[in-house]
């Protein structure tokens, strides 16, 4: 038995509503306020979350990278996704919990979100806080425990490196179905990282059209990779 | 070979104490009772050793057997004499000042040709100890003295000692034997010892002058000891005598372990039928004893068994009594931790309810406790859809949702208590109060306060030990000073609701929806807009839009028109699409041409699609199409596959029909 | 587009090759952590694990049939037994979780008959809804090519599956949330407003959460007692009060821009044109249409507007059967 702290469904109103958090980049989260829609869940299983050894890692990594270019910021996700999913020790049942990241999102990893995701324009910075339960690329802390989670195998965070490399790839990846059986969100990331978002576009999108034949679930990663190279080689 | 017979101790005529029944009490008791006392007897004397005190209960009906029997019980026949039961049976009915209507009855409808016995056998359990005049004991208590009770230890199911006249109730013929080991056998005799008592109503003795009383025994017939004790003594087994009489009064013991088994003679429920239905009696045997002894069952101190008329037993098991089974598993889980709140169904939780038990009265008691303030634990489990269908399986409404079954170290639930009314925020539950020295983990001693709440609640316990009782209860007033009423109210009361309600109680915020209002005003889902066709579809299909592959090119193919034939111009769009892993749309599969089989019909491409303009006065159309191929040059079927170019594939077919002139 | 005009629609959808539906899966019963067994409910294909707990590990009994139909999927000179493998597919959309449970353990080639397993899914990495479908993939590629499916791992018979319920299915998916409100906050109607309808696009009632005593009846899961039968009547009073609103909104729409606006409009139009609760307010037989443009005229019109009111809230009532909880409620709790 463990205990999570979550952010209820009342506190993520209560983000939304406030006029100055984020939209004013000097204003933070009214974590004073929010305190009262912290909700305690408990969690069948073990849970270890080193926040200490993460919060080193963030540090550590904003001071390496210029968060003011693009090509950094995704290097910054791609060397800090596979520390989040090894410091946040948590199933998925727990990970499926969309206040679980809002909670961290507000209360510990608000100046990470801000530097990479604030003041930029286009961006809903919002979102990168808040996120909601379907999707996985929005929340930043869930994109990064997500993106890793499915696509680490073992110890061997490669197929995470190069997923996060390419921000066109992540968003494809968290965004499509296939992503659920981990051997193909490998495969794909395996097979794409180095690509052109064009390539990357019209891929996916054939890959998912045979897969309304193709059951996909018992194919091995071998397989899903050989038949992307084939479609990747047709589209090129 | 030693000879029995029955005495009545007879007195003085006029003395009225003996015009009465001593069993009236018990006579409204119901079967259920009876097991619960007889049960609790058997409990209360297990040995102190690891093995479960064992009940049997053998319910005989003698036809052939009967008459050995009824010699063996010294029944009577036509020569009659005082030493023989009927004798006395006969008269008693005839005592105007204590009507025994019952006796009557059985006197009435006992033509000696089929007589029902029940006998109870406890094995594993102390047996009828003690000498022939030590009160103190067992055996002495039972012979003597219907007033006091001898029980081992505080704990005990009895306070006032009654709880054995209720066998007398359920004699048709007010007579029940007993036939025992004790655990502690008398030193010059040999065990089992065998002896019978008889309650009835006082009755006329051959001289005027002289009334026999209430009591009879049924001993050994030996002169010089029914001079010493004015009743004769149990028969041991010295020669023999013993085993061989108790086998042909069904009091025979099952095995050699200690323990006494008790022959209820002609055995009935009172004010039921004088012929209850053997098998109807056993189903209820079976729900009693686990509705009220789950508890000693569950820490194996207690088993049941059933004899069956065809001489087979079995045990009795939760199964007899579906509704304990969530009760059950509370107390399964009582010595484990818990937590606070119960999130989901089928889990458990604990709290305490608090108890104040009152110093004992120090003039009564010798070395009195003193005031304790201490608590009961209260096992709550929120039920699961399987406990919900156990307490629906149990025709019995004390085992129902929202109910709480109470005990203390006798392991005998004393009462359900209904608390349905309790409703803050709560699931439907059951839950258990354990009280006193239930309190103690198996193998642990009880606390002090536990061996003080224990005492506290077993004297303000009636005779049926059926609930306690703090008001009106001057027997409990007089052991304690200080609250006691509503210390006793609190457990059932109050203090239960509250913690009960800590327990079962969500908490609920701003945002948190509302449960089960669904059906107050259900999302709609927008309009039908006649997918399939059915219904009042504004166009009717003589031969359903279909497409197919044909290893190359996507082809199709319906017929149809307005269902209306008040119509103007009237369009039919036509749009093949891949569908994807999920089975949604993808991209489109462009149209390469499309051939209207019906004269007048005009098509114009639209994207990828195709749409067929057909004027008012064409009623329907036919068409035929094919897609451009799928497949590309130099690609196999195989690799198309792969590649994603040959799916599965939706023909999309949308029509508008201009009504009412449209011309 | 001309109002006079009126719309169709059919769709067709095919595999490129032969593909059967004759794969069926079934449930034979489910039990956790080894101890306690759970009854499906075979009407709806939902096994209702929330329903009990807590839990950690729960094994579901599954049987997977092949009808004779399937063969068809296969040419002749492949079979009986055939070059492919019964497997149900686990999902879990909320936990990102899909793979394959291979039927049996001797396959392939299949003989066409029943297969047994067992799909053991663990608590924790699992939550809402987790789908189980049956499929039958193809082992080997087909030497003999369209129509049959040509490639190996291709589904060529599936069936209907079955919903695993780990958790409560959240209550605002399937009517208007209910949901309670702190109105001290800001942006909340005032205190004095115990219930009222927020805006488009989710329309919700709103119950005061400081009013602790409808909080207790409201969240009361018993099933008898003083609470529950309150419970039930407010649901009736709750519901006339919300539908009442829902109409006289979806009404103003009609009337100022000739149709519905939302889903939900259209899908209150719906309602009163296919359920009693239009009847008392139109014709029994009056169609979509037909109650779409009475409804937008009866609360246009400020004369009929009064009377349309009155029948509406009888509507209402008899609709959410107000006056029969109500009864009930004081048949029961009279003192």
């Amino acid at each position: 038995m463990s205990e999570i702290s979550v952010l209820s469904e009342a506190g993520r109103d209560l983000v939304v509503e406030d006029d100055a958090f984020p939209s004013d980049p000097e204003a933070d989260p009214p974590r004073e306020e929010l305190e009262r829609h912290v909700q305690t869940l408990e969690v069948a299983s073990d849970v270890e979350l080193d926040l200490a050894r993460l919060h080193e890692a963030v540090e550590r990594a904003l001071g390496v990278f210029d968060t003011g270019r693009q090509e950094q910021r995704t290097s910054l996700d791609s060397a800090l996704a596979p520390v989040f999913h090894q410091c946040l020790d948590v199933p998925t049942r727990v990970a499926s919990h969309i206040g679980f990241w809002q909670y961290l999102a507000l209360f510990e990893f608000s100046h990470l979100i801000d530097a990479r995701w604030g003041g930029r324009d286009g961006i809903d910075v919002e979102e990168k806080y808040l996120g909601t339960q379907k999707d996985l690329y929005s929340n930043h802390v869930a994109r990064l425990w997500w993106g890793a989670e499915l696509t680490f195998d073992g110890d061997d965070y490669l197929a995470t490196h190069r997923l996060f490399e390419r921000q066109r790839l992540v968003n494809y990846v968290l965004d499509s179905s296939f992503r659920r059986y981990r051997p193909a969100a490998i495969a794909f990331a395996e097979t794409l990282w180095t690509e052109q978002s064009s390539t990357i576009d019209a891929v996916a999108s054939r890959f998912n059209d045979s897969l309304s034949t193709i059951q996909l679930e018992t194919r091995s990663r071998t397989e899903v990779r050989n038949q992307l190279e084939k479609i990747r080689e047709h589209v090129g | 070979m030693s000879s029995t017979k029955w005495e009545f101790p007879d007195q003085e005529s006029g003395l009225t104490d003996y015009h009465s029944i001593p069993t009236a009490e018990a006579l409204d008791r119901d079967l259920e009772t009876f097991v619960r006392e007889v049960l609790q007897n058997a409990n209360d004397q297990r040995l102190d050793n690891d093995d479960p005190a064992r009940v049997t209960f053998d319910l005989r009906r003698l036809t052939d057997e009967l008459p050995e029997f009824l010699g063996s019980l010294e029944w009577g026949d036509e020569m009659q004499s005082p030493s023989q039961l009927r004798w006395h049976v006969e008269r008693a009915t005839e005592n105007d000042q204590a009507r025994d209507p019952g006796l009557r009855r059985f006197l009435n409808g006992f033509d000696e040709e089929e007589l029902l016995v029940l006998t109870i056998h406890d094995e594993n359990t102390t047996g009828l100890v003690g000498s022939e005049t030590d009160n103190s004991e067992p055996y002495g208590a039972l012979v003597k003295d219907f007033g006091g009770s001898q029980k081992p230890d505080s704990s005990s199911g009895g306070s006032f000692g009654l709880g054995k006249t209720v066998l007398w109730a359920f004699s048709g013929v007010s007579t029940v034997l007993f036939n025992s080991v004790p655990h502690q056998p008398e030193s010059d005799h040999e065990p089992p010892r065998l002896v019978g008592r008889s309650i009835l109503p006082a009755h006329e003795h051959r001289t005027p002058e002289r009334t026999f009383t209430n009591h009879g025994w049924f001993g050994e017939d030996d002169e010089e000891e029914i001079e010493r004790l004015g009743r004769p003594p149990s028969l041991w087994d010295d020669d023999g005598a013993a085993s061989d009489l108790a086998e042909s009064l069904c009091v025979d013991r099952p095995s050699d372990r200690p323990g006494t088994s008790i022959g209820v003679v002609g055995f009935r429920v009172p004010g039921e039928d004088l012929q209850p239905d053997p098998s109807e009696l056993s189903a209820q045997f079976r729900h009693a004893a686990v509705k009220h002894f789950w508890p000693a069952m569950v820490r194996d101190e207690l088993e049941v068994f059933v004899r069956t008329p065809d001489g087979g037993q079995t045990q009795v098991t939760y199964d007899d009594a579906p509704g304990v089974r969530p009760f059950v598993e509370c107390y399964d889980a009582a010595f484990a931790d818990h937590d606070s709140e119960l999130s989901a169904p089928g889990e458990i939780g604990a709290t305490t309810v608090e108890v104040t038990v009152p110093a004992e009265n120090g003039e009564v008691v010798d070395d009195p406790t003193p005031e304790y303030e201490t608590e009961c634990d209260l096992i709550v489990r929120r039920l699961s859809p399987t406990d919900a269908e156990s307490l629906d399986a149990d025709d019995d409404s004390a085992l129902s949702r929202n109910t709480v079954a109470r005990l203390r170290g006798a392991q005998m639930i004393v009462d359900y208590v209904d608390e349905s009314s309790l409703g803050d925020r709560a699931s439907d539950f059951v839950a258990v109060l354990v009280c006193g020295e239930a309190q103690a983990a198996p193998g642990t001693e009880p606390s002090d306060e536990q061996r003080a709440l224990e005492q506290f609640l077993k004297r303000s316990e009636p005779t049926q030990h059926d609930e306690w009782k703090g008001s009106k209860n001057d027997y409990l007033k007089k052991f304690y000073s200080g609250t006691i009423v509503k210390e006793v109210a609190a457990l059932a009361g109050d203090r239960l609701e509250a913690a009960l309600a800590e327990l079962v109680r969500e908490e609920v915020e701003s945002g948190d929806s509302v449960p089960d209002m669904d059906d107050v005003a259900p999302v709609t889902e927008g309009r039908d807009t006649n997918e399939n066709g059915g219904g009042k579809s504004a166009i009717e299909w003589d031969e359903r839009p279909e497409t197919e592959f044909d290893g190359r090119r996507w082809t199709f193919s319906g017929e149809g028109g307005p269902r209306d034939d008040d119509h103007g111009e009237w369009t039919v769009a036509l749009e093949l699409v891949r569908l994807d892993s999920d089975e949604s749309t993808s991209d489109a599969i462009p149209v390469d041409s499309v051939t209207p089989q019906t004269a007048g019909v005009g098509f114009s491409t639209d994207g990828d699609g195709v749409e067929l303009d057909v004027p008012a006065d064409t009623d329907t159309v036919a068409f035929e199409g094919e897609s451009e191929p799928v497949v590309g040059e130099g690609v196999s079927v195989s690799e198309a596959f792969e590649l994603g170019l040959i799916t599965q594939a939706k023909l999309r077919v949308s029509a508008e029909v201009s009504t009412g002139g449209g011309e | 587009m001309p109002a006079n005009t009126r719309r169709a629609s059919a769709a067709d959808e095919s595999m490129p090759y032969r593909y059967d539906d004759g794969v069926d899966l079934g449930v034979t019963g489910f039990s956790f952590d080894g101890g306690e067994a759970g009854s499906p409910d075979y009407d709806d294909r939902v096994l209702p694990l929330h329903e009990y707990g807590p839990w950690e590990v729960v094994e579901i009994d599954v049987s997977v049939t092949l009808d004779p139909s399937v063969a068809r999927v296969f040419p002749d000179d492949e079979g009986p037994p055939f070059p492919a493998e019964p497997v149900v597919v686990v999902d879990c959309e909320e936990t990102q979780t899909r793979y394959a449970v291979s039927v049996g353990d001797d396959h392939p080639p299949v003989e066409l008959e029943t297969f047994e397993t067992t799909v053991e899914l663990e608590r924790d990495l699992f939550r809402g809804t987790v789908r189980l479908t049956p499929r039958l993939v193809r082992t080997e590629p087909c030497a003999s090519g369209l129509p049959y499916a040509p490639n190996e791992g291709m589904r060529v018979a599936g069936g209907g599956g079955w919903t695993v319920r780990v958790d409560d299915p959240p209550e605002d998916h399937d009517g208007f949330p209910f949901v309670y409100r702190d109105f001290s906050q800001e942006s909340m109607p005032p205190v004095e407003l115990a219930h009222s309808l927020s805006r488009h696009p989710e329309e919700k009632m709103m119950i005061n959460d400081q009013h602790e005593g409808i909080v207790d009846v409201m969240q009361s899961g018993l099933t008898s007692g003083f609470r529950p039968n309150l419970k039930r009547f407010l649901k009736a009073d709750f519901g006339v009060m919300l539908w009442v609103q829902l109409v006289l909104w979806t009404g103003t729409t009609v009337a100022e821009t000739g149709t519905t606006e939302f889903d939900w409009q259209a899908g209150v139009v719906q309602e009163l044109a296919t359920h009693e609760f239009g009847d008392h307010l139109f014709d029994s037989d009056a169609d979509y249409d037909t109650v779409e443009r009475e409804l937008g005229r009866r609360v246009d019109d400020p004369s009929e507007l009064r009377d349309f009111v009155g029948d509406l809230f009888e509507a209402a009532q008899l609709y959410t059967e107000y006056g029969r909880q109500l009864e009930r409620f004081v048949d029961r709790e009279a003192p």
